[in-house]
């Protein structure tokens, strides 16, 4: 909420009259390791987001919608993918350096997409990613390569006993791109 | 970025060993066979009918209900249908399958390594004997006696602690992928038998038995701290813990029907303990599956079993990622290092 907020705040003190500066964002992401107490070393996660992000050009503030999902590899009981969680939140980001470099960060519910063997599917509990350096590069004018080398992703389902929380670290990969 | 290179050969090569991570008859995981469950389920089948004990369920309010959750997944994993056991046979079996894989987990991940390693590699004497193998202070042919001595102190432990309960009900820490450690309610008396069950099946995989008396007597004891350390001398730590031994696969075919049968009797044995109040069934138990055979080695080739010994010398455990003895990196760690290498050369172009 605070990110839309902030977005629209810089927008009305743009003062321009052009159609609103919306922007898609189409990324992939990938964790392998875990440094949980008590859990596996390795975390495999894998899957793919959208985002559509209010930014007008030349700020530094922006606020977005997010929406991913994120599957799970199972390693300790059986070997699989499984379809993980879907994850839905809002987001604030700024720009550093001439757009070079993007700090965001995103708060948002996270829901089960199938049936663990103690939950149901739907459950739903809380999602958190922080993305203290993405590194962008122009493609075009209006579209930026971005790659996040490491964020940090808490992704938390299942809030009642016993919890499903997981600490991901992940690498993401990345366009955006200019709709107007 | 060399420290980093170094995590990163350390965490492959404990990826692409797991199944030297994951000792004696395997668990089920995803990366090993359940060769304990399959065992214990096994054994259960034959035993259940003959079962009259008074069993304490758990209450049906929803927060008692996970044991069932994570009963039917290892109940299904062993090969059970869970509609073909009722109630009270379903808690038990759940109870006993939990308690037969704890020993390889105690309730944490089997890649957490860290644990996992100091889980296995446990110095004192019983954390060896726990799983049917020669603790570091037993060497030579006596080092054979005592540890057989270890393994049946082990396995009375768990049989007396499974029939002296008063709160049949406890909670154990199962491990669950992406819920980490979670606690569920079992069966006190079939949980400590799980657990005894799994030092009796990994002395069919840990020892060198005597084939002439269908795998009845114990010659030789195999050694996993020393060998896993690189450390083991063969003649005075006894021979060295074998991967192929681990499987219940064809290969072990005749040793896993003896570890089911030995299994099976141990149900029994609880059985009548618990309904006699004595425990005269568990010394009979242990002086029939646990009578040790000295003078069996190398020389007299093993007294006639030297099937056995080839199996366990086609893949002996040793270091992980170094051969502390030799100084030297195992082959499967310097094919690592090699695509390491040519990676690192890559970059540099």
């Amino acid at each position: 909420m605070f990110g839309v907020a902030a977005a629209l705040l810089c927008a009305s003190t743009s003062g321009r009259a052009e159609p609103p500066p919306l922007r898609l964002g189409l990324e992939v992401h990938a964790s392998f390791l875990s440094n949980q107490t008590d859990r596996s070393l390795l975390n495999v996660t894998f899957g793919g987001g959208v985002r559509l992000g209010y930014r007008p050009d030349g700020a530094r503030f922006g606020g977005f919608l997010f929406f991913e999902q994120n599957a799970w590899y199972a390693t300790d009981l059986f070997r699989g993918v499984v379809p993980g969680v879907r994850n839905l939140g809002l987001g604030l980001e700024r720009l550093w350096r001439g757009e070079l470099v993007r700090t965001s960060m995103v708060l948002g519910i996270s829901m089960l997409a199938y049936d663990t063997e103690l939950d149901r599917k739907r459950t739903t509990g809380l999602y958190f990613d922080i993305r203290p350096a993405t590194l962008r590069w122009h493609v075009t004018r209006r579209t930026v390569f971005e790659l996040t080398p490491l964020h940090l992703v808490v992704v938390a389902p299942v809030m009642h006993e016993p919890r499903l929380v997981t600490a991901q670290y992940r690498t993401t990969l990345g366009l955006e791109m200019l709709l107007r | 970025m060399s420290a980093r290179i170094f995590v990163l050969v350390a965490v492959l090569a404990c990826g692409l060993s797991l199944s030297s991570v994951a000792r004696a008859y395997t668990i089920g995981t995803g990366f090993t066979e359940g060769c304990h469950e399959r065992i214990t389920a096994g054994a259960f089948r034959e035993f259940v009918g003959l079962l009259e004990v008074p069993v304490t369920l758990p209450d049906e309010d929803e927060e008692d209900q996970d044991w069932k959750r994570v009963g039917q997944f290892l109940v299904r994993a062993a090969g059970i249908d869970r509609e073909t056991l009722t109630e009270t046979e379903f808690f038990i079996l759940h109870s006993l399958l939990a308690g037969v894989r704890s020993p390889d987990t105690a309730g944490h991940s089997v890649l957490n390594l860290d644990r996992a390693r100091s889980l296995h590699t446990d110095p004192a004497p019983v954390g060896q004997y726990e799983h049917s193998l020669r603790a570091t202070t037993d060497d030579f042919e006596e080092g054979n006696r005592s540890a057989v001595d270890g393994m049946r102190a082990v396995i009375a432990a768990e049989l007396t602690e499974s029939l002296l309960l008063d709160d049949d009900l406890i909670e154990v820490s199962v491990f669950f992928d992406f819920y980490g450690t979670v606690e569920v309610d079992v069966w006190a008396p079939a949980y400590h038998l799980g657990r005894a069950a799994h030092a009796v099946q990994d002395s069919f995989s840990h020892t060198i038995r005597d084939e002439a008396d269908d795998f009845h007597s114990v010659l030789q004891v195999l050694n996993f701290a020393e060998a896993v350390a690189g450390t083991l001398r063969e003649d005075r730590d006894g021979l060295a813990h074998s991967t192929v031994l681990d499987s219940c696969d064809a290969e072990t075919e005749a040793v896993v029907a003896a570890a089911q049968l030995a299994t099976q009797q141990l149900f029994l044995t609880a059985g009548e303990a618990r309904a006699t109040g004595t425990t005269e069934s568990i010394d009979r138990f242990l002086d029939d599956w646990y009578g040790f055979r000295p003078g069996c080695h190398a020389d007299n080739e093993y007294c006639g079993n030297l099937h056995q010994v080839e199996i366990a010398r086609a893949s002996p455990t040793g270091p992980y990622l170094c051969n502390a003895a030799h100084g030297a990196l195992r082959p499967k760690s310097l094919l690592l290092l090699l695509v390491l290498f040519i990676a690192g050369c890559r970059r540099r172009r």
